[in-house]
């Protein structure tokens, strides 16, 4: 990827004060982050004003940058970002009536499903409507904890490492965060066997060999 | 040993583990284990294919294109540029806390002088006390705005006279104390009666003492002082301006 190559002197001129350098790295990395915030707010309207908060924020600490991973900081930043959501839904209950609700996350989903993910290959499973809005629904009831770590590991794909950098944490609490969190989810599925077992078959006749490494 | 290996086998693996072994993530011994008992154990097996299967599904969750740019303008940083550089957030919480702290030391240090002042016999009737309302003084202004604290202030020290004076009044069967406050300050002018005869002189004396001129004769009351109001100001104000600033900060964030 060619925008990966120019990341470190696109942060140098970001440090400087260059909005224009900043702003590359925001058009490469806004969907990811994008999608990151609807995973965990489960609105497009609180996922963009999360989005833009994380953007705005990265651009304010830009700074303090440290290391290699631009990924993992800006996911970070955004994780923060929709922490914050979810603690002033909290502390205001009525603003979550946008969010956690089945029928609501369902909404969410279907205009989700408005554009189709130009990365998934011909391929890959085509997940059916009801069981991506029933799968963003038990995403949106487990523990902002549970969710964050198993948004950023299976929908996100991040190793246990840039987990634990983006949430803050152990590798230890990671894996046990993903595992709690994918149990929920499978207790969950399994009561809706009409979805879970063509997704099973599925996966079972593409081949499983027991493991899958990274 | 074999017996071992079969109770190994029998126990079912963790959770946890088994979803360390959906991404490859297990260390060799435990990969052997669980390689050993999902072969015979359906449950497990179970489990392991549920599980990949979820890991599948949610990575083929649909994602979408962000529904507009995010790109910054100008306009969205430039008030940052303005407000927010660097130093002046950071630094700004530290600067107010040095300086409420230090505001609140010379005030404790302004009162403490106060009552050490005081000659040795009245100290030990009425030093504790004292010092107490002198405390409750600075709790209660940190929580006033510091507009209203100073005449409250003012207040409670007068009230506090008036009842001490009738205390050591009462001990010490001392005539004189049995006066409103403003004879307490009268020792030069003991052949003047509180009540009469020459008030210019008496209003001289009372009035400065309740103003905060410091340490004349024998004053053991004196109300408020400039320095202890300035100082307890200073901490009032910084501790809310501190206060404020986290609080901005906070929304911001």
């Amino acid at each position: 990827m060619s925008v990966r190559l120019d990341e470190p002197e696109l942060v140098e001129r970001s440090r400087r004060g260059d909005l224009e350098a900043f702003n590359r790295i925001v058009v490469a990395y806004q969907d990811r982050v994008y999608n990151l915030c609807l995973r965990m707010l489960g609105s497009p309207q609180a996922a963009e004003d999360a989005a833009q908060e994380a953007f705005l924020s990265a651009y304010r600490n830009v700074g303090r940058m440290r290391g290699p991973n631009l990924r993992s900081w800006l996911l970070r930043i955004a994780v923060n970002a929709c922490l914050d959501e979810l603690r002033r839904r909290r502390r205001r209950p009525q603003v979550s009536l946008d969010a956690p609700l089945p029928s609501a996350a369902g909404g969410d989903s279907e205009r989700t499903l408005d554009v189709a993910d130009s990365d998934a290959g011909p391929e890959s499973l085509a997940l059916s409507v009801e069981l991506s809005e029933a799968l963003q629904a038990e995403l949106l009831g487990l523990p902002p904890d549970q969710r964050l770590a198993v948004v950023l590991c299976d929908v996100e794909g991040l190793s246990y490492e840039e987990i634990a950098v983006s949430m803050g944490g152990s590798v230890g609490t990671v894996k046990s965060r993903i595992s709690r969190g994918r149990a929920r989810l499978r207790e969950a599925l399994r009561a809706r066997p009409e979805l879970f077992g063509d997704l099973i078959r599925h996966t079972e006749g593409s081949g499983y060999t027991g493991r899958e490494g990274r | 040993m074999s017996v071992f290996f079969w109770r190994q086998r029998r126990q079912h693996i963790k959770e946890a583990d088994l979803s360390a072994y959906v991404d490859g993530r297990p260390e060799q011994t435990a990969r052997v284990r669980i390689e050993a008992h999902v072969e015979s154990c359906a449950e497990c097996r179970e489990a392991l294919v549920e599980l990949r299967a979820l890991r599948t599904a949610l990575r083929e969750l649909p994602r979408v294109a962000a529904p507009r740019s995010f790109a910054l303008r100008e306009a969205d940083v430039r008030p940052v540029a303005a407000g927010h550089p660097a130093g002046t957030t950071a630094r700004a919480p530290a600067l107010l806390g040095g300086l409420a702290s230090v505001a609140l030391v010379a005030f404790v240090m302004l009162v403490s002088v106060d009552v050490l002042d005081q000659p040795s016999e009245e100290r030990a009737a009425s030093s504790a006390p004292l010092a107490s309302q002198e405390f409750g003084d600075v709790t209660e202004g940190q929580s006033a705005t510091p507009g209203l604290a100073t005449p409250d202030m003012q207040t409670l020290r007068e009230g506090d006279a008036v009842a001490e004076g009738d205390d050591g009044a009462a001990e010490a069967d001392a005539g004189p104390r049995q006066e409103l406050p403003g004879a307490l300050y009268t020792e030069d002018t003991q052949d003047c009666p509180p009540n009469a005869d020459c008030p210019a002189e008496q209003d001289e004396v009372s009035e400065p003492s309740r103003g905060g001129k410091v340490g004349q004769g024998g004053d053991r009351r004196v109300p408020l002082r400039a320095g202890e109001a300035a100082a307890a100001a200073v901490a009032i104000m910084a501790a809310g301006s501190l206060a404020l600033v986290y609080w901005r900060r906070r929304v911001s964030a």
